[in-house]
């Protein structure tokens, strides 16, 4: 036993409750040191696993000018609060001393820092000096000290007595503030402020931008002019919110229109959508912002402008852009009387959701750079929702032509834009690697190489790897089984595998294999921790991240020809000719793979009436019962919907060329639809499993009915054609979409099923018992499935491995982790995975439109595309290009001179007489403009011209020439 | 008000000590003339009165007594002024129940009842102040009494409680540990010398892979308490 010494400390709870608790204060604190002889270093084995760090005896010698000889350095709160890039990059050095206090105050404040500082404490050689139970560093806050102040002094105290427990190497404070370090300089101590330090070191050039600048807002108070209001203070919002004057909401900024937002109230009891307009009612709130809001008046009310608000425009405008944005949403304002919604201004923000932003540096003219030395530049974000950045650089020639990361640090009252300051760099604008990173980091899609800690849970060598001997007797053989796999060409991560096997009374034994990840994954190991944090593998188009390193997704789970694998069956006996199923068996079991099949190959082997090998039989039985089931589901009212983007950029090596990309389309065999029916039925049958076994806690995916308002728009669209869509439930939307065929225009159907999912809610996982008990709640509205999970692809999703874990328990082969026995713990993981399905869909969305430029870049000519106009606003069209699987936004330069129809969504230019309809067709041509010199979010841009109706005619005149003749 | 971090990443709880340390443990025998035995345990916060009264007759419940052996009769109360919230009854809840039939089964077999038939053993333990674990110090001062009362027994008796926080066992939880952890714990009554166990309490969920490494935890935690019921017994007896 340690000696202690008892301590009392009494604190009033909020009513009248006293507390006492204690506090132990220890003498076998370790200083840090690693080598210190006074101090005993704590037996390992009562320490958690992570905390073994302590800091190097020689440390940062000859690292500043400042401080020459070894010494560590301590940073004080608002250093390690608002610095905290600086801390983070290698050049600002190892052995950081932090204090307990501090550290705890962080976490208080800013939760992500304090994350970040916990990724980096241990290899960097941070160490935490728990000053709070140390016997001499302690002390009680005084009655009338300030939080800060206390904090102040608690650290000199720190400082104090490390002077006196080892002579070297010394430990320097560093203060935020001049005022700081001349209270510390009169206690006697060594300290610099953090700026003077950062300078005076050697490597300063890459850091020193990254000094955050933090505003002493009283001492500009003063004389400057405020551009905003103020914020109220937090009582102010708190009783606000209570009494019903104030509404605290996420702010969600418009994609178009960077002066609108909009915030979800609920008002007598409705969900309403709350638009918030113009740079003085948003006051200072950003993208993703909890603020709070009041409602204004019903006379001040505003409409949602229709407009897209092209980026160059405001640039242009750059000096009253409010006004004349403003001005131009008054014109359509006073047009529509009626249709003015709800309309706020922000009074409060109440967490800022600031999080580090990609783009590039707004260009100065050549001239201005050369008369003087400017550090003030202005930071254009690739996300648009987010305003202009003011950042300070010296490194604007360097950084001028590159994607930058920048933080935000602050937004004081007398700027216009928010301040920040660089972070780092990614690379050149325009090179492929920096934009697929840039659309990685702005879809927040972790994509670092995996940890040691996380390949140390893989198999130490896995060329060597065999299946263990006791999971012979422990799985269903089924290696005597002809199994396949068909897949995609260039597979290499394949999770599922199929048989049939004929075994008498007109019945067939019919198995899908899935990959047994969870044999590989263990519930709780950093592999797993990573694996649910990614999530989902995000498939771009040139390339693939990983959910779990690649030596399992393409080797050891992968279900290679002529290997044996662990896997997880699925078995049905189902009737020959009905495919009715009779019997439903799972098993952990082995296979051995007779054949890795693309989808082209089995359809060759089914289509040659010669061949009849087992495997070509196997085929022939599987893919006729697929046949039925998907017929039977169809029936069942399930949704065909359209696949945007079913459009694969192939690179075709090329010895004179680097790469050229060819565009090659996704053909749709009978075998893709194949596998897909079997995947379906099984994640059924685990579904329906699973449920019955863990009502509460099973993991399920669902998709819930639209709303019947929400499928207005689909109505709309099907009517200006002059088809009915019916809507009432899935069977009829089903049938109905089938019938809207128009003969003149091929695409027509397509489109409506592009409109119809735009208009559907995503499908979502979750925990079956954070939901009422009824059969809405667990419905799939596109499969037309009273319920339904997955389980099919372990290896790329992390759902699946949840769904293996709790079917392997159902069946009762293995215990059960508990934390798949917890709602709220499933809840969480549960949101995180759909979250980060969603970040990888838009991931990939934007990977296809870079490749889309890059294609169109590489042909090196205008590309003349055929169109369809597929919707129509009041200053522009989006019009869809079937062979790119690209929607282009087109808009009018000369809007005036067009007539807007709201009813039937048309315009009318009377000089031409020419009438736009939606679905109309059109002939584009579509060109890259290299608009980087001038402005533009650093994107190469691609420029749509419309040619046929002649819109265009005035700027493309020779184009016009070209149709005539 | 700041959220209170039950177990640190350095390795601290939330009042100073390490996951093994027990709290500040202090004992006394012989507090009260009147009784036959007496003591006054306190770990940490947590204070506990006990006295011993007996091996007696009685002439009021006569009818229940046993020929071959004596009686244990208990009665715990958890004085109204104990817990921050003032309660409304010391005794009559269903934990105090609880608590009450428990120590009754521990010293039925852990006291060498057959030496006495025919009579009454009393034990009354009053709470006087309540910061978790009120259990395991009630057995824990019930010991010390009975021992002061010459009534022979088994073994020093000793309990000690444990939980899981963060996925690491600790002993001898505090009121914070035991209301905020919202996990389970389990208190171990322990027969020292043959390591027996002679009550086992637990209340919340656990995993069964978890349950060894708490047993053991709590075990341990019982050793460190019996050194120091040993030493005060031993020094209560030099005087």
């Amino acid at each position: 036993m340690q000696t202690s010494k008892t301590y009392h400390r009494r604190t009033k709870k909020g009513s009248i409750i006293k507390v006492v608790r204690e506090r132990y204060l220890r003498d076998d604190i370790h200083c840090g040191k690693e080598s210190c002889e006074i101090c005993v270093k704590v037996d390992e084995k009562y320490l958690p696993k992570k905390c073994c760090v302590y800091l190097q005896d020689e440390s940062r010698v000859n690292l500043s000018k400042l401080c020459p000889q070894s010494h560590y350095v301590l940073p004080d709160l608002d250093v390690l609060l608002y610095q905290f890039d600086v801390l983070e990059d290698d050049a600002f050095g190892n052995n950081v001393i932090i204090l307990k206090t501090v550290l705890n105050e962080v976490r208080d404040r800013n939760i992500s820092v304090y994350a970040k500082l916990k990724e980096i404490e241990n290899h960097r050689h941070f160490y935490v000096l728990v000053n709070e139970f140390h016997r001499d560093l302690f002390f009680e806050r005084e009655t009338d000290e300030k939080p800060n102040d206390y904090i102040d002094r608690l650290i000199r105290i720190s400082i104090e007595w490390y002077r006196k427990h080892f002579q070297s190497p010394k430990v320097v404070l560093l203060t935020s503030t001049e005022q700081k370090k001349k209270q510390a300089k009169d206690a006697g101590l060594l300290c610099f402020t953090f700026a003077e330090y950062v300078e005076s070191l050697k490597s300063s050039n890459a850091i020193i931008d990254k000094v955050a600048q933090i505003e002493n807002a009283e001492i500009n108070s003063q004389e400057a002019k405020f551009l905003y209001d103020e914020h109220l203070s937090l009582n102010v919002i708190q009783a606000g919110i209570k009494t019903g004057k104030y509404y605290q909401s996420k702010l969600m900024m418009n994609r178009f229109n960077n002066f609108e937002g909009y915030v979800h109230l609920i008002l007598n009891n409705e969900d309403v959508r709350v638009l918030i307009k113009g740079r003085s009612n948003l006051n200072r709130a950003v993208h993703d912002d909890i603020v709070a809001v009041e409602l204004l008046p019903e006379s001040e009310w505003s409409v949602e402008s229709d407009i897209i608000v092209d980026e160059e425009e405001v640039e242009n405008e750059e000096v009253d852009e409010i006004v004349q944005v403003e001005k131009k949403v008054d014109v359509h304002a006073a047009k529509d009387e009626v249709s003015k919604k709800p309309t706020a201004k922000v009074v409060a923000i109440i967490k800022r959701n600031w999080r580090q932003y990609c783009g590039v540096l707004k260009l100065k003219s050549d001239k201005l750079m050369k008369s003087m030395i400017m550090t003030s530049h202005l930071f254009i974000p690739a996300e648009k929702r987010i305003p202009f950045i003011k950042i300070e650089t010296r490194q604007y020639d360097v950084l001028k032509g590159q994607r930058i990361i920048v933080a935000i640090d602050s937004w004081p009252r007398d700027s216009k834009y928010p301040k920040g300051h660089y972070v780092r760099a990614l690379g050149e604008i325009g090179d492929k690697d920096t934009e697929n990173e840039l659309l990685l980091i702005e879809n927040d899609i972790p994509h670092l190489k995996f940890t040691t800690a996380v390949l140390n849970c893989l198999p130490s060598n896995p060329d060597t790897w065999r299946i263990p001997e006791e999971e012979y007797s422990k799985r269903l053989d089924l290696r005597d089984r002809c199994i396949c796999s068909v897949d995609p060409p260039g597979c290499t991560d394949i999770d599922d595998a199929l048989h049939c096997k004929e075994i008498g009374n007109g019945l067939f034994e019919v198995g899908v294999h899935i990959a047994d990840v969870s044999y590989f994954v263990k519930p709780n190991t950093a592999l797993d921790k990573e694996a649910a944090s990614r999530g989902t593998t995000v498939y771009l188009v040139d390339n693939r991240i990983d959910m779990i390193p690649t030596v399992l997704s393409s080797n050891l789970c992968s279900l290679i020809e002529k290997k044996e694998r662990l896997t997880f069956s699925v078995i049905w006996i189902m009737d020959a000719k009905t495919a009715e199923i009779k019997e439903t068996k799972f098993a952990k079991s082995i296979i051995k793979s007779r054949a890795a099949l693309t989808y082209a190959e089995a359809q060759l082997r089914i289509d040659s009436p010669n061949l009849n090998d087992d495997l070509t039989v196997n085929l022939r039985r599987l893919n006729s019962i697929a046949a039925k089931l998907k017929q039977k589901r169809l029936q069942n009212g399930a949704l065909v919907l359209a696949n945007f983007g079913e459009l694969r950029f192939v690179e075709v090596e090329s010895e004179t060329h680097d790469n050229v990309m060819e565009i090659e389309s996704k053909k749709l065999r009978d075998t893709n639809s194949m596998v897909e029916e079997f995947m379906l039925l099984a994640n059924i049958s685990v579904a329906e499993k699973i449920y019955n076994h863990f009502p509460e806690f099973a993991v399920l995916r669902r998709h819930p009915k639209p709303s019947a308002s929400n499928l207005d728009e689909l109505v709309k669209a099907a009517k200006a054609k002059g088809f009915e869509v019916s809507v009432s439930n899935g069977k009829e939307l089903s049938e109905s979409l089938d019938k809207a065929v128009d003969p003149q225009n091929a695409f027509y159907n397509l489109m409506l099923r592009m409109i119809t999912v735009r208009c559907m809610r995503k499908a979502e996982y979750f925990c079956t018992g954070t939901l009422p008990k009824n059969e809405e709640s667990l419905y799939h509205f596109g499969l037309a499935a009273p319920i339904y999970t997955h389980f099919t692809s372990p290896i790329r999703r992390y759902a699946d491995l949840l769904v293996h874990r709790q079917l392997s328990h159902a069946i009762e082969a293995s215990t059960i982790d508990p934390s798949l026995l917890s709602k709220d713990k499933l809840k969480k993981v549960c949101d995180n995975i759909n979250t980060r399905h969603n970040n990888a869909q838009n991931a990939n969305r934007a990977s296809v439109e870079l490749h889309t430029l890059l294609y169109i870049k590489k042909s090196g000519k205008a590309l003349r595309e055929d169109g369809y106009i597929l919707y129509i606003f009041k200053n522009g069209i989006q019009i869809f290009i079937p062979r790119l699987a690209y929607c282009a936004n087109y808009l009018f330069q000369n809007i005036k001179e067009w007539d807007f129809d709201d009813v039937n969504s048309t315009l009318f230019h009377s000089k031409t007489n020419c009438l736009l309809k939606r679905f109309d067709p059109v002939t584009v041509s579509l060109e890259i403009v290299d608009k980087s010199n001038e402005y533009n979010r650093g994107k190469e841009k691609i420029e749509v011209k419309i040619i046929n109706p002649c819109i265009d005619f005035e700027s493309d005149e020779q184009e016009i020439k070209r149709i005539k003749k | 008000m700041a959220r209170i971090e039950l177990f640190s990443d350095e390795g601290f709880r939330c009042d100073g000590r390490r996951p093994h340390e027990l709290r500040k443990m202090s004992c006394r025998l012989g507090t009260f003339e009147q009784a036959d035995g007496s003591s006054y345990v306190e770990m940490g916060n947590t204070r506990v009165l006990a006295t011993v009264y007996g091996p007696r007759e009685t002439k009021s419940n006569r009818s229940r007594l046993l020929f071959d052996r004596a009686i244990i009769n208990c009665e715990y109360s958890l004085a109204t002024f104990s817990t921050p919230e003032r309660r409304r009854k010391p005794r009559g809840d269903f934990r105090s129940i609880e608590i009450t039939n428990n120590l009754k089964e521990v010293y039925e077999s852990a006291i060498l009842t057959e030496l006495y038939p025919y009579s009454q053993i009393d034990i009354f333990l009053q709470v006087l102040q309540s910061d978790g674990s009120n259990y395991s110090a009630c057995i824990n001062a019930a010991t010390l009494a009975i021992i002061n009362a010459g009534i022979p027994i088994k073994d020093i008796v000793c309990a000690c409680s444990a939980g899981i926080i963060n996925d690491t066992p600790m002993v001898d939880l505090s009121y914070i540990e035991e209301s905020m952890g919202s996990n389970a714990m389990l208190t171990v009554a322990l027969l020292p010398k043959e390591k027996q166990i002679l009550s086992m309490e637990s209340s919340g969920r656990i995993h069964l892979e978890a349950m060894d490494s708490l047993v053991d935890t709590a075990i341990n935690g019982c050793m460190d308490v019996n050194n120091i019921m040993k030493g005060t017994v031993l020094n209560y007896v030099m005087e």
